[in-house]
């Protein structure tokens, strides 16, 4: 039992002080960085967004893509999945009124999902890049031609991954949490593993990728619900790079209520268990820099969660007074320690982000014991739909996430 | 009204974690207050940009030490738990201090920025009511290009005010702008100024009708002022770009 508790948490201050020096390098990357110069001639770009039952969003997503500046030739399509609600509609709208964007009904087929729909996407355009912005996104007007310029600066690019922003942050405290993870795990993480090991992700959304390269690829797999990780193993395995640009930023709308947090989420982990076990059964996703990705979500989605279950147990079995194993470590303050330590990287992630309030420090302080329990029941959700989708050979169905109309 | 509140919550914040710390004296309550009340001290002298560097480095470093201690001396689960408060007071005294300078230091920025606005929107000068530079220049633009589709001429004098004494000095150039603003034509000419010059623009003239202006300017100064020699020189010169007419007026912020 001892020896079980030392190796738990020397794993979890393992995990701390990694995620520290991520953070750490994420602040330093921000700090310095400066946007690419302008380019002597702008490529093609096809700007691709997937649309499943979108009439709620679509409107302003399409106002804020109509609003985009880029000196170089832009085609917006609109790519119809079977919608059944006025998507086609909003979409025709804009369509006859602004000759860059089209409405593309997408063929019905399976496996359901973005990748697929992508797919088609890229088979009716033929532009140098595409760029994905999910359909309840409103990108800056300057968002792409950021990521183009970086794409185009640095060496062996396969495209460039840009910021995404919580729209509704201020709606309730869910989104207000979901908009600070993404300030720390989603950007300053990803500042920081490319300052670091020139790593990038892909987020799903705010992403340019060269049409050659994916095609040098074969193009998404269809059968990944997490279809950006995905992709982003594949390309860095390939030896492509994927410069980060914070300055480059869309809006997105986040879940508002816990259930469709949990649904959403749950997509997403069990697309990453099918990668693990993509990444577990393919030696070309441990070798040079995709090694650090292959671990990193081994790390995150297996570990980390676990460890935080323990240290949960741990933690309340001390409160309640139970007689722990006599140790020779401080077990109760390591773990103090460690709350410390998590918390510190959220208030730099408000700090770098220019986002202190005395609203946002105080949430910070509740998300370990709140908003970072719920991942416990999200792995555990999504480990077990996985594994009884593999038990009974199916496969599972991409579920697409609830939007909620916008105030204003 | 929510930044009042917020300001006052934070300072009463502030307090009654001072107090609770020495009122619980948990362990190493002195060596905690001296820490907070070296932290207020140095953090209202540091630079905005070093504040959470410190406060966190603060809150880092006191955890290592309790972490350390507990190790090397033993504690039991309940002694940690008494280090965990202590920590818990120093941390939340560091960062609510550091809130509180980040919302005065944000309110301050948000006032600076304001000013600005209010000083880019303002038409009119103080006390002489000319117009303010960036008025002058935008006006010009619109002056300068109708002057140019009507093929009229358009003229720029600029008053250099030379006079030395520092305690009269402002008086001097309110009586010039003053008496420049009688001698141009009304609603229709340009004038601006800035510390020791004026700058006007005339429209629809010519040379000699530019002369006229500037010796109706000095009799007038002979008149009201007791000088012998004008404290002043002044060049003129014919204009139809806004881009030359920005290089000759000099724009001081």
């Amino acid at each position: 039992m001892t020896t079980l508790i030392v190796i738990i948490m020397a794993f979890f201050w393992v995990l701390l002080t990694f995620y520290s020096i991520m953070t750490v390098a994420g602040i330093w990357f921000r700090l310095a960085y400066r946007d690419a110069p302008e380019l002597d001639a702008y490529p093609s770009v096809a700007l691709l967004i997937p649309a499943h039952n979108e009439g709620i969003v679509l409107e302003d997503t399409l106002r804020a893509m109509a609003r985009l500046q880029y000196k170089g030739k832009l085609d917006i399509y609109v790519l119809d999945d079977s919608s059944k609600d006025d998507t086609a509609e909003i979409a025709q709208e804009f369509a006859n009124v602004f000759s860059r964007i089209h409405y593309i009904p997408v063929p019905p087929g399976s496996p359901s999902g973005k990748s697929r729909v992508l797919n088609y996407g890229l088979s009716i355009s033929d532009s140098e890049y595409f760029v994905v912005y999910d359909a309840d996104n409103e990108p800056e007007s300057d968002a792409l031609e950021k990521l183009v310029k970086a794409a185009e600066t640095t060496q062996n690019a396969a495209g460039a991954v840009g910021y995404v922003k919580t729209k509704n942050e201020d709606t309730n405290t869910l989104t207000r949490m979901i908009a600070l993870e993404f300030q720390v795990f989603q950007l300053l993480m990803q500042c920081g593993r490319w300052t670091i090991f020139k790593l990038g992700s892909l987020a799903g959304t705010n992403m340019l990728l060269r049409r050659s390269v994916l095609e040098e690829l074969g193009g998404y797999d269809v059968l990944a619900l997490a279809e950006d990780a995905e992709l982003t193993v594949r390309l860095t395995a390939k030896g492509y790079l994927l410069p980060v640009v914070p300055t480059s930023r869309t809006w997105e709308q986040e879940p508002e209520q816990v259930k469709t947090f949990i649904k959403q989420r749950t997509r997403w982990l069990t697309g990453n268990i099918y990668l693990l076990e993509k990444s577990l059964l393919d030696l070309t996703h441990w070798r040079g820099k995709t090694f650090f990705l292959s671990l990193q979500h081994v790390l995150t989605y297996l570990v980390f969660v676990g460890v935080l279950l323990f240290s949960d147990v741990f933690f309340i079995m001390s409160l309640a007074g139970y007689e722990l194993p006599n140790m020779e470590a401080p077990l109760l303050i390591l773990w103090f320690m460690s709350y410390i330590v998590y918390t510190s990287q959220l208030l730099s992630a408000l700090v770098v982000d220019r986002n202190v309030s005395l609203k946002n420090v105080l949430y910070v302080f509740v998300m370990y014991f709140t908003y970072a329990q719920l991942f416990i029941i999200l792995l555990i959700r999504s480990f077990s739909t996985y594994v009884w989708s593999r038990i009974r050979g199916t496969t599972i169905a991409w579920d697409k996430t609830k939007r909620f109309k916008g105030i204003g | 009204m929510k930044k009042n509140l917020v300001l006052g919550v934070l300072i009463l914040g502030i307090l009654i974690n001072g107090w609770a710390i020495a009122y619980l004296a948990l362990p190493f309550y002195q060596i905690v207050l001296a820490i907070g009340a070296l932290s207020i001290l140095i953090m209202t002298l540091l630079h905005d940009r070093y504040l959470f560097l410190y406060a966190i480095t603060i809150a880092l470093a006191f955890g290592v030490f309790l972490t350390a201690y507990s190790f090397t001396n033993q504690k039991t689960p309940e002694m940690q738990m008494l280090y965990m408060y202590e920590h818990l007071l120093l941390t939340s005294l560091v960062l609510m201090y550091w809130i509180l300078l980040n919302f005065i230091k944000k309110i301050g920025y948000e006032n600076k920025e304001l000013k600005q606005q209010v000083k880019l929107l303002q038409k009119y000068n103080g006390v002489t009511k000319l117009l303010t530079l960036t008025e002058f220049n935008e006006q010009a633009q619109w002056l300068l290009k109708s002057s140019e589709r009507n093929k009229e001429e358009a003229w720029f004098v600029k008053i250099d005010i030379l006079y030395p004494n520092k305690r009269t000095k402002v008086n001097l150039q309110e009586d010039l702008e003053r008496l420049a603003l009688q001698t141009i034509r009304q609603k229709f000419d340009l004038i601006s100024s800035n510390s020791g010059a004026i700058y006007i623009v005339l429209k629809n003239t010519h040379a000699e009708g530019t002369q006229r202006m500037l010796e109706r300017f000095q009799e007038k100064v002979r008149s009201e002022l007791n000088f012998i020699e004008p404290p002043f020189t002044f060049m003129k010169m014919q204009v139809d770009k806004a881009s030359q007419l920005a290089a000759l007026v000099e724009i001081k912020s």
